[in-house]
This record gives C-alpha cells, sequence and structure tokens, in this order.
C-alpha cells in the first residue's frame, strides 16, 4: 500500500541562549494510507514534537518529509496552511474548541476556511454532529458540555472536512474510562473508513487499538511494533 | 466569514464589557475631541473663500521703514488717494479697486437709535470685487447715490422690523455731522468666515465731505484709514505687480523735506484675501485675525488626542492578546492563513471603530454649541448636508480603526499555533517593550499639555497682574464730543466736582490703545539739532493726564496751568524715548530742544516707563503734548466704591449733551484684559484637551493594569503567604507603571520647554518657565496613573490568597 507520510532523518532542535536540546533525533518513518498507528513514549520524548510536524504545524530542522507524496519539509507557513486545510484533522487532550463559539459554529470552522458553500456547510456539520450524537446540543456552547460531549464535538470538528489523515494528541488523555472508551471506538470507526490514523499516547490500552505502535525515546525511534493480528 | 467575526466580537463584548466599554469611550471621547478641532480648522481655513473671484482679490498694506530700512510700522490700511491711482496707474493688472472705511456711528430711525460698530464706507463697486449676496435692490448702483446705504438683513429686521426696507430713510451721524441716507439695497448678513463683516455700506460722499471734498481726498496720503483691495486680472504676476510699486510711489508722493525718495521710506504689499485671517497680523487691520500658529496648534492637538486613543487602542487588545491566543491558534490549525486573521481582528476594530465614531458624532453634537459659543465660532456638522465632511468621517474611522487595528491583527496573527495549543507561548519582550513604549508616548503628550497648561495660566496671571507702571485700575473712558473739547475747561470743573470723581483728563489715545501716530523727531544731541531715526509715537492729552492714570514724573515736571507755554512747547517723554534718542539721563533729557513734527520745543520732564500697549509690545518711545484738536476721548478717575454713582451721573451728563447718542463707555482695565483674550482662550483650549488627553490615557492605564494585575494575581497569592502587605503589594503593581510615567515625564520636558519658549516668544513681557513647573505637571500625571493603578492593585492585594490559587 502507498505511504501517506514518510519522513526521512528528521531533526528538530530546541535552542535556548545556553541549552540546546534535541527534540526529534534521525526520526524515519513511513505511515501507509489507512494505517492507524500510535506513538508511545515517557514525556519529553519528542511524541508531540513529530506530530506536530507530521501535522504541518510546525518545521523540522533537517530531513525530509513526504505529505501525500510531496516534499513539505521546507514549505512556508501559507503553503503548509493550504496542504492542512481539507488534509489533516486534528483532536487534542484539551479539546481546543473555541469558547465564543456555539457547537455547531465551532464544527463549521474547518469549512468556512475551505469556503465551503453555506448549505453544504450546514449539511456536512449536522451529519457529522449526528453521526457524533450530539445533534441535540448543536446550539450550545463549548462550557455546557461535559468532557466527553466536548472531545465528541473536536471530532466532528477534525472530520468534517473529510481530511486523510486525523492527528490525535492524547485525545484521551483528559477524559474518564467510560467517555475514553467512546472516543477510542469512534476513531476505530473512521479508521475501518479508510481514514488514516495517527495518535500520540500514554496509555496502552488506547495504543490497543493501533495497528502499530512506535515507541520514542530521547527523539529516536526505539522500537516499532507491529501488533500480531497486523502484520503482513 | 464575517459574520463569524461578528460573531465573536459581539460575544466577547458580553464577556468583557468593561474592556470593550474602555475602548469605545476611550475612541470615541479621542475621535469627538479631534472632530471639534477639525470643524473648528476647518472654518478656519475657510475664511473669504466663499467670493467668487476670491482668488483674485489682494488686500494691499503699507509699511514704513526708519533710515535702516526696517520696518517700523505695517497698517492693512492704506491713504485713500491709493485705490483709485493704483487702479489708474496699472490697468493691464487691476481690473478694480476698492476701499472701505469703517467708523463707528450713530443711526437714528424714528425711536430706535444704536450706535453701529460696522459701518463701512465703500466705493459703489465693491460688489463687483466681493460676492456677498443682494436680497433686494441693485448693490452695484446703490453706492453711486450720494445718499445711498446697503444694509444686511439682519440690521434691515433691527431697525424696520417686518417692514419692507427698500427706499426707506434713516438718519446717520457721525461726530458733528448729520445725514439722511436712503436704504438702497439689502444683503445677506456677511458670512461670519469674512475678515471684516460689515452691517452696513455707506457711499463715501459723506466721507470726501469729511475730507474736504474729492480733490482734498485724493491729495491726502497720510490718513491710513482704508482697507483697499485690489481685483486683479487672471493671470497677474504678483511679483512683478510689487515690483513696480518704488516707481509708483515715487511718482505720486513727494520728496520729503530731507530728501527722501518716498520708497525709501514706505511701500505697498498685496495679500490674498484668503490668507488674511490666518496670516496678517499687522499694527492696523479691520478686525483682528487669528494666527496660522493657532491652527498648527489645534490640529496637532487633535493629532495627540487621537494618537493617544489609537494607543490605547493597542495597549489593551495587546495586554488581553493572552485571552485571544487559543482560538489564533486554532484558527491557523484548521486552516486560517494569516491575513485571514489580520482580516478577522480588523474587523473587529473597525467595528469597534465605527461604534465609537457614531458615539463620538453624538458626543459633538451635545458639545458643538458650547464648543462653538466659547471659540466665538458658529459651527454645524450636518453629514448628509455636508458631504465633505462625510467623507473625513468615514475617512477618520478608517484611519483610526487602521491606525489601532494594524498592531494588534499583526501581533495577534503572528501567534505560533504550536506553542498556544502547547500553553507555552508568552508574549515577546520586544511586544512588552513596544507597550510600554506607547503607554510612555501617551504620558509624555499627556505632560506637554499639562506643562502647556500651567505655563499658559502663569503667562495670562502675570499679564494681568503685572505692575504696568501706571494706575490701571478705576478709570473709565468715555467719547469726547465737540460739545465737550470745546468747553473744557468749563465742563471740567463741574465734572470734578462730583465726588465720585477724582480726576480727569483728554487724550487722542489712552493706554490699553495702540500706539500708531507718529512724526518726525529731531533733538538736541551734543549742542546740535539731530534728525533722529527713530519712531517716537505721540499722544495728545491734556492737564491732569498723568494724573488721571497715575503717571510718575522721574525727572523735571508734568504740565502745568500756569506754564501758558506749555500748549505750545512742552514735551513730556517717557524713559524709552530718552535712551532712543541718545540722552544719558532723565535729569540730562530734562531742558533740551525737541522739535516734533511742526512742533518746536523743549523736553520739560520725564516720565516713569510704563506699559501704554498690551505686553505683547514692548515699551515704545512716547512723547506728550498738549493741547491739539486730536482729543477722541476723556478719561476718568472714579473713587472706589463710588462706580454705580459715578457711571450713573456720567450717564445722565452724557445724555443730556447728546441725546442722539447711546452712552458707551469702557474700563481701561478691562479693555488691558481683553487683548489678552487670545490667550485665554488658548489656555482654555489646552486646558480642555489636556483634560481629555488625560481622561483617555488614565483609561487606557486603568485598562492595562487591570489586566497587569490579572496575571499576576497568583504571584500576589504567594506573595502573601509569604507575608507582604498590602501595601507592599501595590507597591510591587504600581511602581512598574509609575517608572513608565517617569520615563514620559522626562521626554516631555524638553519638547514642552521648547514649544512653550516659543509661544511665550509672542510677548515682549513674559514669565519664565520655572522647574517648579515641570515638576508640578510630572506630579500631577504621577498622581493621576497612581490612583488609577492603586485601585486595580488594592483590589488584587486585598483578595483572600486561596482565591488567587484558584483563579489559576
Amino acid at each position: 500500500m502507498e505511504h501517506i507520510i514518510k519522513t526521512t532523518n528528521l531533526k528538530k532542535l530546541y535552542t535556548t541562549e545556553e541549552v540546546e536540546t534535541t527534540a526529534l533525533d534521525d526520526i524515519t518513518i513511513e505511515i501507509k494510507k489507512g494505517e492507524f498507528v500510535a506513538i508511545m513514549g515517557p514525556s519529553g520524548c519528542g511524541k508531540s514534537t513529530l506530530l506536530n510536524i507530521i501535522g504541518l504545524l510546525d518545521n523540522p530542522d533537517a530531513g525530509q518529509y513526504h505529505f501525500i507524496n510531496q516534499e513539505v519539509a521546507n514549505f512556508s507557513e501559507r503553503q503548509r496552511s493550504q496542504l492542512r486545510k481539507g488534509n489533516i484533522g486534528f483532536v487534542f487532550q484539551s479539546f481546543n474548541l473555541i469558547d465564543e463559539l456555539t457547537v455547531f459554529e465551532n464544527v463549521e470552522l474547518p469549512l468556512l476556511y475551505l469556503k465551503t458553500p453555506a448549505d453544504e456547510r450546514k449539511r456536512r456539520v449536522e451529519e457529522v454532529l449526528t453521526r457524533m450524537n450530539i445533534m441535540h446540543r448543536k446550539d450550545h456552547f463549548p462550557q455546557q458540555l461535559s468532557g466527553g460531549q466536548q472531545q465528541r464535538v473536536a471530532i466532528a470538528r477534525a472530520i468534517v472536512a473529510k481530511p486523510a489523515v486525523i492527528l490525535a494528541d492524547e485525545p484521551t488523555g483528559n477524559l474518564d474510562s467510560a467517555n475514553g472508551e467512546e472516543v477510542m471506538r469512534l476513531l476505530e470507526e473512521l479508521n475501518n473508513e479508510g481514514t488514516t490514523i495517527v495518535m500520540v499516547t500514554h496509555s496502552p490500552h488506547d495504543a490497543n487499538y493501533a495497528h502499530r505502535i512506535i515507541n520514542l525515546f530521547d527523539g529516536k525511534v526505539v522500537t516499532e511494533n507491529i501488533r500480531e493480528q497486523f502484520r503482513v | 466569514m464575517i459574520r463569524n467575526y461578528l460573531k465573536i466580537f459581539v460575544r466577547n463584548l458580553r464577556k468583557n464589557p468593561l474592556y470593550v466599554l474602555i475602548n469605545i469611550i476611550g475612541l470615541s471621547v479621542g475621535m469627538g475631541a479631534s472632530l471639534l478641532i477639525f470643524l473648528f480648522v476647518q472654518h478656519e481655513l475657510s475664511y473669504d473663500t466663499y467670493h467668487e473671484k476670491s482668488e483674485r482679490i489682494y488686500r494691499i498694506s503699507r509699511s514704513f521703514f526708519n533710515q535702516s530700512g526696517e520696518v517700523n510700522l505695517h497698517l492693512g490700511h492704506l491713504a485713500p488717494p491709493f485705490g483709485p491711482l493704483l487702479k489708474e496707474d496699472f490697468p493691464q493688472e487691476i481690473e478694480d479697486a476698492v476701499r472701505v472705511m469703517n467708523t463707528t456711528l450713530v443711526i437714528k430711525e424714528e425711536d430706535k437709535i444704536f450706535g453701529e460698530e460696522r459701518f463701512y464706507f465703500a466705493d459703489p463697486e465693491i460688489f463687483k470685487v466681493f460676492s456677498w449676496k443682494v436680497l433686494d435692490g441693485n448693490p452695484e448702483e446703490a453706492l453711486t447715490f450720494p445718499d445711498g446705504i446697503i444694509i444686511s438683513q439682519s440690521m434691515a429686521q433691527k431697525y424696520f422690523g417686518d417692514k419692507d426696507p427698500m427706499g426707506r430713510m434713516v438718519e446717520v451721524k457721525a461726530g458733528p455731522l448729520a445725514v439722511m441716507m436712503q436704504v438702497r439695497a439689502v444683503m445677506e448678513d456677511i458670512p461670519e468666515n469674512s475678515h471684516f463683516i460689515a452691517d452696513f455700506f455707506g457711499s463715501m460722499e459723506m466721507v470726501m465731505a469729511y475730507y474736504g471734498g474729492y480733490e482734498e481726498l485724493m491729495k491726502n496720503f497720510g490718513s491710513n484709514n482704508f482697507g483697499t483691495y485690489a481685483l486683479l486680472r487672471e493671470g497677474v504676476d504678483i511679483a512683478g505687480l510689487e515690483a513696480q510699486i518704488p516707481g509708483f510711489l515715487n511718482k505720486h508722493l513727494q520728496v520729503g523735506s530731507d530728501g527722501m525718495t518716498p520708497s525709501t521710506w514706505n511701500n505697498l504689499h498685496f495679500w490674498p484675501i484668503e490668507s488674511l485671517h490666518l496670516y496678517s497680523n499687522l499694527d492696523s487691520e479691520l478686525e483682528p485675525n487669528s494666527s496660522i500658529e493657532y491652527i498648527y496648534t489645534y490640529s496637532a492637538i487633535a493629532i495627540f488626542i487621537l494618537l493617544i486613543a489609537c494607543v490605547n487602542f493597542m495597549n489593551l487588545a495587546t495586554a488581553r492578546s493572552s485571552k485571544r491566543a487559543l482560538e489564533v491558534g486554532l484558527r491557523k490549525v484548521l486552516g486560517a492563513e494569516k491575513q485571514l486573521l489580520v482580516g478577522q481582528f480588523m474587523t473587529e476594530t473597525i467595528v469597534m471603530t465605527l461604534f465609537a465614531a457614531l458615539l463620538a458624532l453624538l458626543m459633538v453634537w451635545v458639545a458643538l454649541p458650547a464648543f462653538g459659543g466659547f471659540t466665538g465660532k458658529n459651527l454645524t456638522i450636518n453629514l448628509l448636508e455636508q458631504p465633505s465632511y462625510l467623507l473625513v468621517f468615514v475617512g477618520l474611522v478608517v484611519l483610526v480603526g487602521v491606525i489601532s487595528g494594524s498592531y494588534p491583527s499583526l501581533f495577534l496573527s503572528g501567534f505560533q499555533p504550536v506553542k498556544v495549543l502547547k500553553g507555552t507561548y508568552k508574549i515577546g519582550s520586544m511586544h512588552e517593550k513596544f507597550r510600554s513604549a506607547l503607554v510612555v508616548g501617551q504620558f509624555t503628550i499627556a505632560i506637554v499639555l499639562i506643562v502647556a497648561v500651567l505655563v499658559v495660566t502663569n503667562q495670562l496671571s502675570y499679564m494681568k497682574n503685572k505692575e504696568l507702571g501706571f494706575q490701571q485700575e478705576q478709570v473709565v473712558v468715555l467719547p469726547a464730543y465737540d460739545e465737550l473739547i470745546g468747553n473744557y475747561e468749563r465742563l471740567s470743573q463741574r465734572f470734578l466736582q462730583h465726588p465720585a470723581i477724582e480726576s480727569m483728563a483728554l487724550g487722542s489715545r489712552v493706554p490699553s490703545g495702540r500706539l500708531l501716530d507718529a512724526m518726525e523727531t529731531r533733538a538736541e544731541v551734543g549742542g546740535n539739532l539731530t534728525a533722529m531715526d527713530i519712531r517716537l509715537a505721540d499722544i495728545h492729552v491734556s492737564h491732569g493726564f498723568m494724573e488721571t492714570f497715575g503717571i510718575e514724573v522721574i525727572a523735571g515736571r508734568d504740565f502745568e496751568f500756569l506754564q501758558s507755554s506749555d500748549s505750545t512747547q512742552a514735551f513730556l517723554i517717557n524713559e524709552s524715548a530718552v535712551r532712543a534718542i541718545g540722552w544719558s539721563s532723565a535729569e540730562e533729557a530734562v531742558g533740551k530742544a525737541l522739535h516734533y513734527g511742526p512742533r518746536r520745543g523743549y523736553v520739560v520732564g520725564v516720565l516713569k516707563d510704563f506699559h501704554f500697549e498690551s505686553l505683547h509690545q514692548p515699551i515704545s518711545p512716547m512723547v506728550f503734548m498738549i493741547p491739539d484738536t486730536r482729543f477722541h476721548l476723556v478719561a476718568f478717575r472714579i473713587k472706589q466704591g463710588e462706580e454705580q454713582e459715578a457711571l450713573a451721573y456720567l450717564r445722565e451728563e452724557w445724555t443730556a449733551m447728546k441725546p442722539d447718542f447711546p452712552f458707551n463707555y469702557f474700563s481701561v482695565e478691562d479693555r488691558m484684559n481683553q487683548q489678552y483674550e487670545a490667550e485665554e482662550k488658548v489656555g482654555a483650549v489646552f486646558g480642555y484637551f489636556a483634560g481629555l488627553a488625560i481622561l483617555i490615557s488614565v483609561l487606557g492605564l486603568f485598562g492595562l493594569s487591570a489586566y497587569a494585575t490579572e496575571q499576576r494575581t497568583k504571584e500576589i497569592g504567594i506573595r502573601k503567604v509569604m507575608g507582604a502587605s498590602v501595601g507592599a503589594i501595590v507597591l510591587l503593581l504600581g511602581k512598574d507603571f509609575l517608572k513608565l510615567v517617569l520615563l514620559g515625564f522626562l521626554i516631555a520636558i524638553p519638547i514642552a520647554w521648547y514649544g512653550m519658549n516659543s509661544w511665550l516668544g509672542n510677548f515682549a513681557y513674559s514669565v519664565s518657565i520655572s522647574w517648579g513647573i515641570f515638576v508640578l505637571a510630572g506630579m500631577i500625571a504621577a498622581i493621576i496613573a497612581a490612583l488609577t493603578v492603586s485601585g486595580q492593585s488594592m483590589r488584587a492585594a486585598l483578595i483572600n490568597p486561596v482565591d488567587a490559587f484558584n483563579v489559576n
């Protein structure tokens, strides 16, 4: 199967006045279309940095990054933004919904930036809200919802533009186990429908949903475990 | 998308009403103040532009030189022959030349008698040059009738009520002359934005009679009483025309006894009438003009206030950026490009600016009558009827919106989503510094304005309280009629018997007026009678003048009744004249020969220098003599506390002497103070706008300190747990802001010093700017800032530490 994400010798440094920290060191990974990959490792190992680069939120300092067959490592902020729109959906640990916008408006946001016509926006937002089982709260503000509901809104927002990849940064980190479970099942369902999913997690339980687990330590890939049933 | 932005804006407003309110009030006060100033400046710049041919109309002035070629007198009036002669000699350049002569006279219509100050005798062609609107009659014909007058609409109403004024007769009395004149045309009231406003134009015939006929009038090159205007032909080169004036003067004026050709001692100058109001402040003007410096000053104040308001906006918007950071980060993650976010924040700013602008319009509308009354201008604002104003208004909204919104938009849209979402986002020190610089800038402006207010106030009180060298209090002045002058000795005995009147005297001019009369002087220096290259201003007085005005004789003696030769040979001069002539002392001057104009005599006494004119002018060399027929005024020194009785008595006497004349008097002290009216207005304008500038700055500081305090709530909690007192915490939070005020103060000192010193340069006598003023201004600013900030920090300091932790 063709890869959708491929990094070669990716490096990322953080420099302050005195110290230079290597956040990512020669990361070379490949993620195929339709895969569900979990990235694990202790705090500070570079998981989130890697996810940000994969998500085109940040540029690497060295190395190559192919995203959907394009070299994007040296893209400008503007080019990255163009590519991000519609191709990548994000789910965060702390949901990151805009407090001043209602559920409907939050989910609508990516479509606004894609300049989708209003009637289609309405149809698609309602479609995902129904699917996420949160349609009845569409006029509420984020702070009026429970954590689980907020994360379902965030997932709705991530998928409304039908992206090829969903990047999830500890999606269950702020949820109780029942709500967490539900979120994981939703991600699995999306993956089954063909969406590539890359998830950073601390939880071995959540990682079990993935086909493959990449373990990072001190900015390096230490192991890649392909779970038994997905071995080719 | 815009709807989305507006939604966020409205919901932010609901969540942070204080922030939005501070911003909108600050902006609206700033915009309101600058709109008011704009209206005022616009009005000032519009003077005399409404005439159809205004670009071709020139007022001609006459300057006089001393032997070194320096201008020592520059009059906005010409002698009567110049107008007609210019037109005759320069037919290629001058299409028309007209003269106006202003006089105060009395008009009587049946039982209505009024003194009229805005009566102008004028040449018949005046309406060919100026385009005032005529309601009835033929203005070009009206003044060709020897008895013709043109009156303004409001004068028609005043004298004739609802009756048709055309063809009606009024009695016009000027001094001993009284004639019947017929209304031949009615004009609309002359617009307020005119350098002179006439209520009446009368035929020149009466003036000619006064001067002894046309021939005499055309020979009189000394009576500079005629405002003279030339309508030039299209495309005339003014410099070329002015270059021909010396030749013109040498042709028509006679060479003096001293052999000097006329062009060496006087010249004529052409002034575009559109420039008169703001650029012409000569020794004589038809009406006092304003000055372009005031326009610059007011415009600068408007710009400063607007800047302060914009700075507020920027500061508050960036200070609370942490609240918007997450939103920015998310929008970027979801695909918003930088310019889209800039667009979003600019939209928010423009919406807020628009609200503020509407509020500003309301403020202007409410304040306009008061502001108009205060500036003495009839200012109006009606956006629908004045489309150019609508354009200015829209321009202002866009300008303020762009200035205020640009920095916050760029700043906010520059957030990096990775950092924001991770929570490692921090405002860069560059931005912190920029914001501090903005606060420093605000306080610099505010302190400069405070210093300006203090200096203007000081100078005003200095001028009002300065020892003038004579006693200006308790003196009232009345017009001296021929009946009084002719029988002065007898009548003065009668007046002086009244217990409320201490002394009285006649004079051609009295202190508080201008010194515009001067003649050739020769003085005995080193044993020889030498022609003096000085301008010695003369005053013709009766006995008792020095006593009435409390002017001190420091050498020799005052004029004396018993010395009959005093009325033909004696001169009193002031100390400045002694110095100007070159005598070593007042004592030396006494007894020296002096020839002044046609009079040959000697100095009998020297007067201590005193301020005859306002403190704008240095003390001129002066000479006093008696008697002359040129008495215009009579002054009375009145006993303190008996002003009412004295005035009642004088009114009775004056009315008996001239039943048809209104009783008009002035007090010397009042008239002296009136000369500082322009400065008083400037002082008040500075005061009001400094107040507004401070108000806006305080609003901004309030908002800023609120956010600063909010951000440090946790720190405050920890410090309190560690044992910090409330005072220590207030100090902690306040000192950052006070540092900014201090810096603003240091920057303000040189600016204020330079600006106010050049303003004080307008006065021959002025206060010096003391350090005390700067210290006071700095303290005012610091105290205001401290009060503003301490309210916030006090509240934070009094919070229960546990609550402080919970916030975070």
